[in-house]
């Protein structure tokens, strides 16, 4: 386990309601090492975002309770005070989210909230943040940026929202940039703009990067390593070659069979049933009830999470 | 925009004419003969017919108002009755006490009712919020007279610290005696309009507070104040100017009874007192001036979304 | 669903209608609640302060100001009761030929646009002085000047209607009848009425208040709580008992219908909810 740049230890988050908690995320331990980009995979409602929200301390207690360890270059996130953590968000960790229609300020124009990130983390002047900020937007291969800088998000595509949205993030060259399914509202051409764009920033800064998403062909394509999630729990951890080679949870195998591929004339795979809500998870191994080489055992026990050769995990009692 | 302002001007004068002709109407319809009014009882017939005919009484109805319509758009609204001068010089000389009564308690109710909407927004289901909304619904469950009564105890009576009664112009004895004089009322108007803009902006803001860029602004590490400030309230000011146009139009009817508590020579005033005179003329002019009044701060509104949200075109 | 989640939602409904049948009780059973005769002039005991004997004390004809007050629920409830039955009707019926005529709905809707131009005060002030005092006239006044909210709100949900109806029966395609055309449309088109009926209440009694105490709609010997604080007026600086006490009767009413107004609308149009 060489130097971690993210640690996250038994990961734990609640959130109450009238007296009742449901616990959303269950234990998930995982790193990311620097300069490495891992993908975060499950389908919807698996606690991917709400992962991704406790790291940056975006949960709103009292009604969410997040307990555990995430540590960022050694040092814990979870204790600092909000001050210490506020200066950790835009600077140390950025995020981007799903939907760049909304994820802007639709009353500020681009250029105030780009250089936002500049005036308050590196007490810039109003003048020196809009210089910087037509940098970031020609640094995102946005055009005549001097005239964007100016203009309202709602006067933009989808797409170059995005960049300003990477742009704002990685202005201040955060160490670890989290991605909440960026290409999931654009289009497939776009997408791929994004993305290419994505690792060439990675490239050139050096920044980590957590991609969240329920989509393993993005994965395939951006990451080195995956993190299979289901049900608030890690099922499946390992180098995304040998993952999709010889994928060894039935619930990764399970995804990568209803992959569409081009030639494959067969019925498309689903995996049978639906995910279930927080509040009726399962007994024993979350999967139990869709998998298909379900066990007594299955039922009635949670299997451990067990590291293998390669640097692979995997919570199964096949294995 | 200019077109715009031309556009919306021209589109609201079907409804002045509306209003018009409903005063019109409903003026015509109240009992009693004014000619008599001005004449006194003992009047004789010859008399009377003169005196109609003088105030353009013996013409058909519809005949006299289109000849209102007509002078009133050369800015002559008649003669009040009462008054024996033009009814245009009677509203203005009591114009003063009345718009500097609302716009002190349009200031009042919305330093007041806006931060306190936000701080409870933003302490949301706690007890701070909980205590705002409290006192606010209690606000505008409260009749403003009452509230104006109260205040006048506490400021009057039991501490002599405010006037109760009356009005000093400004030309008279400065702009200072004047507010003197027009606080006890402004607070009584301004405080319920507090309440109800208090709760507008609360909701107001705990819908832009759910919005997705205000995740992306905390995101970034900015302060809690400053998401709150800078990105929430501005996206939130749509809801709150609108609340503030309906402000203006309580005001100025709610300032009838205020005038009328507080005795304050103002135009709510003078439409009481007009009403009780039969002075139709007056009446009439009061509550055209009053139309007039809300198109122009309908239209001050639609300029202020403008203002606060860039993506709002004028076709 | 657990008790706290019950409560959270409810409360707002739950409390405002236990306000609101309190005073409705209060006003139906005035003559075993009231203490005195609120008519009963005795010029002896003017102006005393509240007591065991008298417990809002008297006023200025040492009429017993709290069986005024709980007489005064009554006219106060007559009335605005009267006026939601008025302006309901009234506003309905143009509503539903605005929503679904769309000439008259222009005609009917420029008229309702002229209405609100008026401030309530005035444009009740000028019928009252057309028509005279008296309750069905200000039963009458007050309904005109709430109309144009009604007939608003009305004429919304016909509209939404209309567009829900097709969309239903393209979806429904035979296998439902009208009558669960009704289960769906009828619910959306009651709550917002209800809502407005809540509102406009509480609206009205204010405006009575403030009409009676300017002197206008009622004659002087009914003890509308309007009524009773224009004569508390004068005696300002001496008795403020006889403003204070009153006036919270007006505001435990209003209060009851804003709240549940509230409440109501948190629990039939969740859209509205901000929670």
């Amino acid at each position: 386990m060489s130097e971690n740049l993210l640690s996250v230890k038994d990961l734990t988050v609640e959130f109450k309601n009238f007296g009742e908690t449901t616990r959303i995320i269950n234990g998930i331990s995982f790193g990311i090492e620097k300069g490495e980009s891992v993908g975060i995979v499950g389908e919807s409602g698996c606690g991917k975002s709400i992962t991704a929200l406790s790291i940056m301390r975006l949960i709103s207690s009292p009604q969410g309770c997040v307990n555990g360890s995430i540590k960022l270059g050694g040092r814990e996130l979870l204790t600092l005070s909000e001050k210490e953590m506020r200066s950790v968000r835009g600077q140390d960790i950025s995020m981007i989210f799903q939907e760049p229609m909304t994820s802007l300020n639709p009353v500020m124009t681009i250029g105030k909230q780009l250089g936002e990130v500049f005036r308050f983390h590196q007490n810039l002047s109003p003048a020196q943040a809009h210089k910087r900020a037509i940098e970031a937007l020609r640094m995102v291969n946005i055009a005549l940026p001097e005239q964007r800088v100016n203009e309202y998000p709602h006067q933009l595509s989808g797409g170059m929202r995005q960049r300003v949205m990477i742009a704002m993030a990685l202005s201040c060259r955060p160490k670890l940039l989290i991605a909440d399914e960026p290409t999931t509202a654009l289009d497939v051409t776009i997408q791929a703009q994004i993305l290419e764009l994505m690792a060439k920033l990675r490239e050139e800064l050096g920044t980590s990067v957590m991609l969240i998403t329920h989509d393993l062909g993005v994965v395939s394509e951006v990451c080195s390593r995956a993190v299979i999630l289901y049900c608030g729990q890690v099922m499946e951890e390992a180098h995304v070659g040998p993952l999709f080679r010889e994928p060894l949870h039935p619930y990764t195998q399970g995804l990568l069979k209803s992959l569409p591929s081009i030639g494959r004339r067969e019925k498309l795979y689903v995996i049978r049933g639906t995910v279930p809500s927080p509040r009726d998870f399962p007994s024993g191994c979350v999967f139990h009830p869709r998998c298909e080489r379900a066990t007594e055992r299955c039922r009635e026990a949670v299997p451990e999470l067990k590291a293998l050769e390669g640097g692979r995990r995997v919570r199964c009692w096949l294995y | 925009m200019i077109n715009y302002i031309i556009r919306r001007l021209l589109a609201a004068i079907p409804t002045l004419l509306i209003v018009a002709l409903m005063i019109f109407v409903l003026i015509r319809m109240v009992p009693g003969n004014p000619a008599l009014v001005v004449l006194g009882d003992d009047a004789t017939e010859v008399e009377i017919a003169a005196m109609e005919r003088k105030m353009g009484l013996d013409q058909p109805a519809f005949v006299q108002f289109f000849k209102w319509i007509g002078t009133a758009l050369t800015g002559d609204l008649g003669d009040s009755i009462y008054y024996s001068q033009p009814v245009v010089k009677v509203i203005s000389a009591r114009l003063e006490p009345t718009l500097l009564l609302v716009t002190y308690a349009i200031i009042i109710g919305f330093v007041i009712g806006v931060p306190l909407g936000i701080i409870a927004a933003v302490h949301r289901n706690r007890l701070l919020d909980r205590l705002c909304m409290l006192i606010s619904i209690v606000g505008i469950s409260m009749p403003g007279f009452w509230l104006g009564l109260n205040l006048v105890i506490l400021f009057s009576v039991k501490t002599p610290l405010l006037p109760s009664v009356g009005y000093t112009m400004i030309r008279e004895a400065g702009l200072l005696s004047s507010l003197k004089y027009l606080t006890l009322p402004a607070f009584a108007l301004g405080l319920q309009r507090s309440a109800s803009l208090a709760r507008v902006t609360r909701s107001s803001m705990l819908d832009v507070l759910g919005d997705d860029y205000i995740r992306t602004a905390r995101s970034k590490g900015l302060t809690n104040n400053r998401v709150i400030v800078v990105h929430a309230l501005k996206n939130a000011m749509n809801l709150i100017v609108t609340q503030l146009g309906i402000s203006i139009a309580h005001l100025m009817g709610g300032s009838v009874v205020i005038e009328n508590l507080f005795n304050i020579p103002g135009i709510g005033q003078l439409a009481f007192d007009s009403i009780a005179r039969r002075d139709y003329p007056t009446i009439q002019g009061h509550i055209l001036f009053i139309a007039c009044v809300y198109v122009f701060v309908n239209l001050a509104v639609d300029l202020l979304y403008k203002f606060f949200d860039p993506r709002i075109e004028y076709n | 669903m657990n008790i706290m989640k019950f409560w959270h939602n409810y409360k707002s409904v739950i409390i405002g209608g236990t306000m609101f049948a309190a005073i409705l009780l209060v006003a139906i059973f005035a003559p075993f609640i009231a203490t005195h005769d609120p008519a009963k002039i005795s010029m002896r005991n003017a102006l005393q302060r509240p007591s065991a004997e008298h417990l809002c004390g008297t006023d200025e004809f040492g009429r017993d100001v709290f069986s005024r007050i709980i007489y005064g629920a009554r006219i106060s409830l007559l009335i605005s009761m009267s006026v939601l039955l008025v302006c309901g009707l009234a506003g309905t019926v143009l509503g539903l030929v605005a929503g679904y005529y769309s000439l008259a709905d222009r005609l009917i809707m420029r008229v309702m646009d002229g209405l609100m131009a008026f401030p309530t005060v005035v444009l009740a002030l000028v019928i009252l002085t057309v028509m005279g005092s008296g309750v069905p006239n200000l039963v009458l006044a007050l309904s005109i000047a709430q109309l144009p909210r009604m007939v608003r709100t009305v004429r919304t949900t016909v509209i939404t209607a209309k567009q829900l109806e097709f969309s239903e029966a393209a979806r429904a395609m035979g296998a439902s009848s009208l009558r669960i055309m009704f289960k769906y449309i009828l619910p959306l088109c009651v709550s917002p009425l209800i809502i407005r009926l809540t509102l406009i209440m509480a609206l009205t009694v204010l405006s009575e208040a403030s009409l009676t105490f300017l002197g206008v709609g009622l004659p002087p010997d009914v003890p509308s709580w309007g009524t009773i604080l224009s004569e508390a007026r004068q005696h300002v600086s001496t008795s403020p008992y006889l403003i204070f006490l009153p006036g919270l009767a007006i505001v435990w009413s209003v209060l009851s219908l804003n709240v549940l107004g509230d409440g109501l609308r948190d629990v039939l149009d969740p859209k509205l909810n901000t929670n």
